[in-house]
């Protein structure tokens, strides 16, 4: 029987929502201020429920996310610098926010954990056009994918959410870590092989 | 889904290239002929597409209801502070 033949096609990168909220936010547009500052603490959360830790830490994140935006917004002059500044800010607040928690215990709570109380899991956009075979081999990935999330050192799981998740460039994760483009390479690449791996039973 | 035959291919180190978008307009096509073809590539390139589309849509879910209602009152009360002042 002759090979399956098989088309994969390049997966772009989410584009930079960004840099348009600022230039309309800087003119004195609220409307545009108000999303820019939710959306702001929407990638506080993420990173922080993802790489850093908790969700205590994750609220600290989005309150210094929301201040220091809401500050630098006036004073910036590079629209698509914004993007990177958010992550090291969001980075950096989280980092001090864990600090601050040093008698916790450190752990990383799943970003679809389904807390008590008022903090619910969040809510998958919608699926339309699949299969429930399909689904259902999602929501195994998806576990799957979490768990090796975990196990990732935290550097390079940062590194995986913000250049897979975030989809920022290899110079912007640069920026957003404080480190070289060639380090945030080394790591991308030794996380892709671990979750490449930690996912083969499931792929 | 298939599962990449042991033989690896001199071209696998390609495939995130690939999938990223980063390869030239030229390589990127050769790639996707390659890939198309290519039993080991075809199938690793299945599974790293799967890995990479499940992190983008990890990366933009909706947040819990409560948080971003949280969200919106601290985005709500700073911008009523700003405008009182």
């Amino acid at each position: 029987m002759p090979a399956k033949k098989v088309t994969v096609a390049p997966v772009p990168a989410p584009p930079d929502v960004y840099a348009d909220l600022i230039r309309q936010a800087s003119t004195g547009d609220p409307a545009a201020m108000e999303r820019l500052l939710t959306t702001a603490q929407d990638v506080a959360w993420r990173f922080s429920m993802s790489v850093c830790g908790g969700a205590d830490d994750a609220e600290d994140a989005m309150q210094e996310a929301l201040i220091k935006t809401y500050r630098y917004t006036s004073r910036i002059r590079e629209p698509e610098a914004f993007r990177p500044w958010l992550h090291r800010t969001v980075k950096n607040a989280c980092l001090m926010s864990r600090r601050r928690r040093v008698d916790q215990p450190k752990h990383l709570e799943s970003i679809d954990a389904v807390r008590a109380g008022d903090d619910a899991a969040p809510i998958d956009p919608p699926d339309p056009g699949r299969n429930p075979e399909q689904i259902t081999a999602n929501t195994r990935l998806r576990g799957r994918l979490q768990q090796a999330m975990r196990a990732l050192p935290p550097s390079q799981r940062a590194v995986v959410f913000l250049r897979e998740m975030q989809g920022l460039s290899t110079r912007e994760v640069a920026h957003a870590m404080g480190v070289s483009e060639a380090n945030v390479k080394t790591r991308l690449s030794r996380a892709r092989k671990a979750l490449q791996a930690a996912l083969e039973a499931t792929l | 889904m298939t599962r990449a035959p042991r033989t690896r291919c001199a071209k696998a180190d390609d495939i995130w290239p690939y999938l990223d978008g980063e390869l030239t307009p030229a390589r990127t096509r050769s790639m996707a002929a390659h890939i198309a073809t290519c039993a080991h590539c075809g199938a690793v390139a299945e599974r790293l597409c799967g890995l990479l589309e499940e992190c983008r849509s990890a990366g933009c879910r909706t947040l819990p209801p409560a948080v971003r209602a949280r969200a919106r009152a601290r985005v709500k009360t700073l911008l009523a502070a700003r405008r009182a002042r």
